[in-house]
This record gives structure tokens, C-alpha cells and sequence, in this order.
């Protein structure tokens, strides 16, 4: 039944897009199905299928880089995923990750190929972001002075501190949340343990019911100066309805909230050590360069040996090859002269 | 760490609040925003340009911003997002100290990152895609984190750990090699 009533409702929302197709065949698809159709319609996977001609530059296994045919500055990539994705953060983390470095690759490559002074690199996702085609991409440009792709840079607006404290604490939550740092229940869930009885969830909801209101009244008070505080006060609200849910399914459903319990408990617990370790590898670090005189020491003593072994053919050669990169980048990165870390408010 | 970076600063400072943070990146609000919710997401350590920036550590920073563009998506009811990343001078990179800009976009919020495409001949298009396949072809082996910490941490020590150290298959590699031309070397 539930799948039944999924299928109908995207088949619903496709049909829009597939006009040529009639209700009645779309209302019959599985949601594998739709998929497939979505795909077939899609240019980009075509290219990536090579059933469209496109400028291949670069593909592996994961994903291909075409050029584009209408470019920002010659040179302008694509860098598409093979799987067929309509926003970034629908991708799975190890793809994210791969295409990462190899956006790396593909800028560097540029700055090589084009001689160019600098790579723009931009991702829309979504059509008010500027997306044109429902696949994922990535586009690298290459970059000279006064290319006239001035567009591609991020303009500064003044935004009084509270405001921004606001937004801070609002993401800082959610995002502790969503990288499994912190559940918000798993706070309720304390403070249940140490009262001995179910009335701390209660509490905490009341308590948090009033905070977030008190923000919501701070910022409507700041809200009549500026049209973009509104929207700001529109995501307090949205806080506030998200912080009154949770804790009444908490209520309603003990067992569901004992499992997320256990999921947040050992999901936090991650973190933790993980934090410990880097900081263990930190203080490590620290020791070791302390000890750097001796170290260097005995390594200037090791690559002797080495050299002595007999095995200088590779090691050199590798250092001259990134020396000779990293002196490339230190051009461009030293075109930072005058003010070099300074920011130019002009 | 370099000295009088901006961003360096900020990322040492306790007082600045990191919105996310781990061994390698910081992600934090931008100060003087395009649009509100602007998010930066920054190597830890100093490297001015994107290409100076280990392949590992890019990762971990595309895979940050990732996770937190579903937070923008979620929380502040963002209708897209744009990420960008403006690598040198030329392409209007401010401070010298990479970073990735994750900006919300809302309907009617001002923004515009479209840029005038440029008509090229036929001609130009087979040029530059000849000279960008060549220097394509030296993506791949990318620098993962472990192999650098094997690299940087047990370098004192490779020489008797290396045979028996199937966790990275570069050392391997190498000490193969190496034992192929002490064995070459030998036959003389």
C-alpha cells in the first residue's frame, strides 16, 4: 500500500517534465522505473554514455570531464559524476571525495595547460542557484585578468553581529547534529538519566520552547530595518517548530527514542575518540618537533645510506618533479605581493 | 600557520565559534557574507592556493561543505546553493588562504553568478581540449591520508618496517624497487 501510494506521488510530481508520456503509463512505473526515464532524458548522461559527441579531457571509473560548448574562457570543464544525481548533496560521501581531487587535478591541469593566472571553481545546485541541467557538475574555468567572467566572485554584504550570532547558533546546532557530533534528543535523554524520572524531557522542551521564542522576539524586533531579517526570523520560527516536535514523539514513542538513544549515543561516542586521537597526534606532533635536531639528524644520515645503497635514481627525480610544480603555484600564489594576507575591502 | 594571515588568525582564535571542525578543516560563517548563511570552509593549515592543498585534505573539505549544504538545505529553508571557489588573484581570490565559499540562494536575494558565454571556433575547442588531455593524463594516484602519515611519521624508521608494511602500497612499491636494484647492482 505505502508503495503503492509512494510510486503514485512521484510519478505525480514527474509529470511535468514528461509530457510526451501518457498519466496512466507513468501511474503504472515503479519509482526504478521513473529513474531509468529521468536518465534517458538527461543529456549529460548521454554524454557520459558517449551516445552525445562531447570534448572528452579526462574519465576514470567514477566520473568524466568534457569541455564545455559554452564555455566562460576556453578551457571551461565539466566535471560530471557517472551516476545520474540532480544536486550535490544527494551524492554519496566517497564520490563527493573522489570528485574532489579530481577537481584538484583538473584546476592544476588548467593552470598548466592554459597558462592561466587562476581556476574559478563553482557548483549550483538547484535552478535558483543557477542549474540548467538536472545532472550534478562541477565547472572548473580557467582564469586570466579581465577575462570578463568578473561574475564569479562573492560580493560582501554588512550584517549587524546579532544577526549573525543567530544564524551561527541556529547551524551550529544542526550541524553538529547532522555529522552525528551532538542528537538533540540524546541532551533530553541525560537529563532524564540524572532525574530518575520521565518529567526532565518536559521540562527541557519547555525550556527550549521559551528560548527559541525569546530569539524570535529579538529578531522580530531587529526585523523592521531589513527585508533579509525577515527570511531570518521565518528560520527562527522554523527552529522553533523543529525543537517543539522532537520531543513530543520522544514521548509518544519511548522505545523509537531508546534506539536513537543507542544510534546518537554510539554515534557521539565516535567523535569523541576520534577527537582524542588527533589531539593525542597533536601533542605527538608537538614532541616530535621537539625532537626535530635529532631526527633530522638521523635522516640526514639514513638518505646518506641510501645514496650509498644504491637506490638514488627515484627519489631525486620525484623531488625535482613537485619542486617544479610548487614553484609554478608559488608564482601564481605570489601574485598575493603587496598585502599579501591582507583582504582588500575595496 | 603563517604569519599575519587573516584566516589563520581566526582559525587559532578561541573566541571565534567554528560551526565544524575536524583534523584538517574549520568551517566557519563568513563575517561579511553575499547572502546570510555564507559559509567558509577552510584547511586548517596556511596554503594560498587551492592547488597547493593535499589531495586528502581537499577531499575532507569537499565532503564538509557537502554535509553542510544539507544543513543550509534543512535549517535555513535555502532554496539552492552555490559553492565557489575563487583560486588566485585572477579569478578574485581576496585573501591568501584557500577557502570554499558554500552560499545559500533564496529567490530574489540579488545574487548573480551568470557568467556571458564566450564563442569559440571549432578550431579553438580542439586546441584546448588536446592541451588540456595531455596535462589530464597526469590525474589519478592521489595522495591519500595514510600514505602521507606513513611519509611523514615513520620515515625514521621505514627501513626495517618497510617489508613487513602492507598498509601503504607506495612504501611497498618503492622497497621493491629498491630491492631490485641492490640486486642489479650486485650481479656486476
Amino acid at each position: 500500500m505505502n508503495k503503492a501510494a509512494a510510486v503514485n506521488a512521484s510519478a505525480a510530481a514527474k509529470r511535468g517534465m514528461m509530457a510526451e508520456l501518457t498519466e496512466a503509463e507513468l501511474q503504472n512505473m515503479s519509482a526504478e522505473q521513473i529513474a531509468e526515464l529521468q536518465k534517458k532524458n538527461c543529456v549529460f548522461c548521454h554524454i557520459i554514455t558517449g551516445r552525445i559527441p562531447a570534448k572528452r579531457v579526462f574519465e576514470d571509473d567514477k566520473c568524466v570531464a568534457v569541455l564545455d560548448i559554452n564555455p566562460a574562457n576556453p578551457g571551461h570543464v565539466l566535471l560530471l559524476p557517472r551516476e545520474h544525481v540532480m544536486v550535490m548533496p544527494q551524492l554519496p560521501d566517497d564520490l563527493v571525495r573522489h570528485l574532489a581531487m579530481v577537481t584538484k587535478g583538473i584546476s592544476h591541469a588548467c593552470l598548466r595547460a592554459f597558462k592561466a593566472e587562476g581556476t574559478s571553481i563553482f557548483i549550483a545546485n538547484g535552478g535558483i542557484a543557477g542549474q540548467r541541467a538536472p545532472h550534478v557538475m562541477i565547472h572548473i574555468i580557467p582564469r586570466k585578468e579581465k577575462d570578463g567572467v568578473e561574475v564569479l566572485r562573492t560580493p560582501h554584504k554588512q550584517i549587524p553581529p546579532e544577526q549573525l550570532k543567530q544564524v551561527d547558533d541556529a547551524l551550529k546546532d544542526a550541524i553538529d547534529t547532522a555529522f552525528g557530533l551532538k542528537n538533540p534528543e540524546s541532551r533530553q535523554t541525560e537529563q532524564e538519566v540524572k532525574s530518575g524520572q520521565g518529567h526532565g524531557a518536559a521540562k527541557d522542551s519547555a525550556s527550549d520552547k521559551d528560548m527559541s521564542k525569546g530569539s524570535d522576539k529579538d529578531s522580530s524586533k531587529k526585523s523592521d530595518k531589513d527585508s533579509v531579517v525577515g527570511r531570518d526570523k521565518d528560520s527562527g520560527k522554523d527552529s522553533d517548530e523543529i525543537n517543539t516536535e522532537q520531543p513530543d514523539n520522544a514521548e509518544e514513542k519511548p522505545d523509537e527514542g531508546k534506539l536513537e538513544e543507542k544510534i546518537s549515543g554510539s554515534s557521539s561516542a565516535r567523535p569523541k575518540s576520534r577527537t582524542e586521537n588527533s589531539g593525542a597526534r597533536d601533542s605527538e606532533q608537538g614532541s616530535r618537533s621537539q625532537q626535530v635536531p635529532q631526527s633530522s639528524g638521523k635522516s640526514s644520515s639514513q638518505n646518506a645510506l641510501q645514496s650509498e645503497e644504491g637506490s638514488p635514481g627515484q627519489e631525486p627525480e620525484h623531488e625535482d618533479a613537485t619542486g617544479k610544480e610548487l614553484s609554478d603555484l608559488d608564482k601564481i600564489a605570489g601574485l598575493f605581493g603587496v598585502n599579501p594576507f591582507g583582504r582588500d575591502n575595496g | 600557520m603563517a604569519e599575519g594571515c587573516v584566516f589563520c588568525d581566526l582559525i587559532r582564535a578561541q573566541n571565534v565559534r567554528k560551526l565544524y571542525e575536524d583534523e584538517y578543516c574549520v568551517a566557519i560563517l563568513e563575517p561579511a557574507p553575499a547572502a546570510l548563511g555564507h559559509i567558509l570552509v577552510m584547511p586548517k593549515h596556511h596554503y594560498p592556493i587551492f592547488e597547493q592543498v593535499p589531495d586528502f585534505i581537499v577531499a575532507s573539505m569537499f565532503s564538509a561543505m557537502n554535509k553542510i549544504s544539507t544543513v543550509l538545505f534543512d535549517r535555513l529553508r535555502a532554496h539552492g546553493t552555490n559553492v565557489l571557489i575563487t583560486n588566485g588573484i585572477a579569478a578574485g581570490q581576496e585573501a591568501a588562504h584557500v577557502m570554499v565559499n558554500l552560499i545559500p540562494r533564496r529567490e530574489g536575494d540579488g545574487l548573480n553568478f551568470q557568467w556571458q558565454p564566450k564563442q569559440l571556433s571549432e578550431e579553438e575547442m580542439n586546441t584546448s581540449e588536446l592541451q588540456l588531455k595531455e596535462e589530464c593524463k597526469k590525474i589519478g594516484d592521489f595522495q591519500r591520508e595514510k600514505a602521507q602519515a606513513v611519509v611523514l611519521d615513520q620515515k625514521p624508521l621505514s627501513l626495517g618496517a618497510i617489508s613487513g608494511d602492507s598498509r601503504d602500497g607506495k612504501t611497498e612499491h618503492d622497497a621493491s624497487q629498491n630491492y631490485m636494484l641492490r640486486r642489479l647492482r650486485r650481479i656486476p
